[in-house]
């Protein structure tokens, strides 16, 4: 057996390639074990050494799991992690930040969260939210907030205008547009994003501690965002006045969402929120 | 000036290619197969590790070779008549 294996060229070179890289034999691997190992093979080929390794070494199945899934989480140079091997066939585990506001999360746990919300007439106990037409508001109040200040990232993040997808999708979006299962076109540009998600995401908690720790500041933002409100009601009439009188009466269901004519109007609530502001 | 090969020609070349120095056939060779155990083992990770990519290269080459001679366009062959059966030409 010695004798042939090392005497005979094309054996030797047959045994190596079932031996270093048994993905030249497809039929020997079960359908899940090759997915994994096609992955490792064309992305991270350290890591499918390691994993032919281990196994060849004796390691049950699930230590090779464990060992080769610490190698990746050890080799990703951001902020994420693969929970078990078998992830590394759905691509880069993504960290999206969105804001919490359409999620069972920590924004209403946290008392700036309720704060803003309720200046949006977020109801904490109505999940589906919509908040395009509170979008435009915070766009008018960040004009009138310093550009590099910390209120704008808070205000990007809720709203999901930071131009950055990661801070503006939420898990649930995120795997609802695809992004979840490795159509990102290169760590690069991964890298990149988290490192400017992971800035905006710690400056917005900078600014929602400002808002708790100092009133005057807080009352200036609700005071900006009560007039970019009254803004957007005036330009929303005059949206009516130039379709005619005909247009469907003007009802709201959330702030600057004139479209919603089954809604009911929520302004009186505004004028307690702006009270407590002034 | 290439003016063509014959076919007993290229087998002479191709017979003349010396073998692929591969570390994986040099590690087979130096751990020959035990019973019940038919490959290597107790082979230092990094080792393994360069011999593997190095295996890996080495598919992928001969798969992307087998490819490219795949996609090559016919040749029309320059035959005698008088080895054709019964003399038929086009």
């Amino acid at each position: 057996m010695n004798i042939l294996l090392t005497g005979d060229l094309t054996t030797c070179l047959q045994l190596a390639g079932i031996w270093l890289d048994p993905l030249t034999m497809d039929d020997a691997l079960d359908s899940e074990e090759q997915e994994i190992l096609v992955t490792l093979r064309e992305h991270r080929i350290e890591q499918y050494a390691s994993y032919l390794w281990h196994t060849y070494e004796g390691c049950s199945p699930m230590e090779v799991n464990s060992k080769v899934t610490d190698e990746l989480n050890a080799w990703l140079p951001y902020e994420g992690e693969y929970l078990e091997l078998q992830q590394v066939t759905w691509g880069l585990p993504i960290t999206f930040m969105g804001a919490g506001v359409h999620d069972e999360s920590d924004f209403w746990e946290a008392s700036w969260g309720t704060e803003i919300a309720r200046l949006f007439l977020l109801d904490e106990n109505k999940r589906d939210h919509y908040v395009w037409g509170a979008h435009k508001i915070m766009r008018d109040v960040k004009r009138t907030l310093d550009e590099s200040d910390d209120l704008s990232c808070a205000l990007a993040w809720l709203f999901s205008s930071s131009g950055n997808t990661l801070i503006d999708m939420s898990y649930e979006e995120g795997a609802n547009n695809g992004l979840g299962a490795g159509n990102w076109d290169g760590l690069e540009l991964i890298t990149d994003m988290h490192h400017e998600a992971s800035e905006l995401l710690g400056r917005a908690v900078n600014a929602f501690k400002l808002l708790d720790e100092n009133n005057d500041l807080y009352g200036q933002f609700c005071g900006d965002l009560i007039r970019a409100y009254w803004q957007s009601i005036e330009e929303a009439h005059n949206v009516c006045d130039i379709y005619g009188a005909d247009s469907a009466p003007y009802h709201r269901n959330t702030i600057g969402d004139p479209s919603a004519a089954s809604a009911a109007d929520p302004e009186p609530d505004l004028y307690a929120v702006r009270d407590r502001a002034a | 000036m290439f003016n063509g090969l014959t076919q007993d020609e290229l087998a002479a070349a191709l017979l003349n290619v010396p073998a692929v120095e591969l570390e994986a056939i040099n590690l087979l060779r130096e751990h020959p197969a035990q019973p019940g155990n038919l490959f290597p083992t107790g082979i230092a990770p990094e080792v393994y590790t360069n011999a593997t990519i190095e295996m890996v290269k080495y598919s992928r080459a001969c798969a992307d070779l087998a490819t490219r001679m795949r996609l090559l366009p016919s040749q029309a062959l320059a035959i005698p008549d008088d080895d054709l059966i019964g003399g038929f030409s086009l």
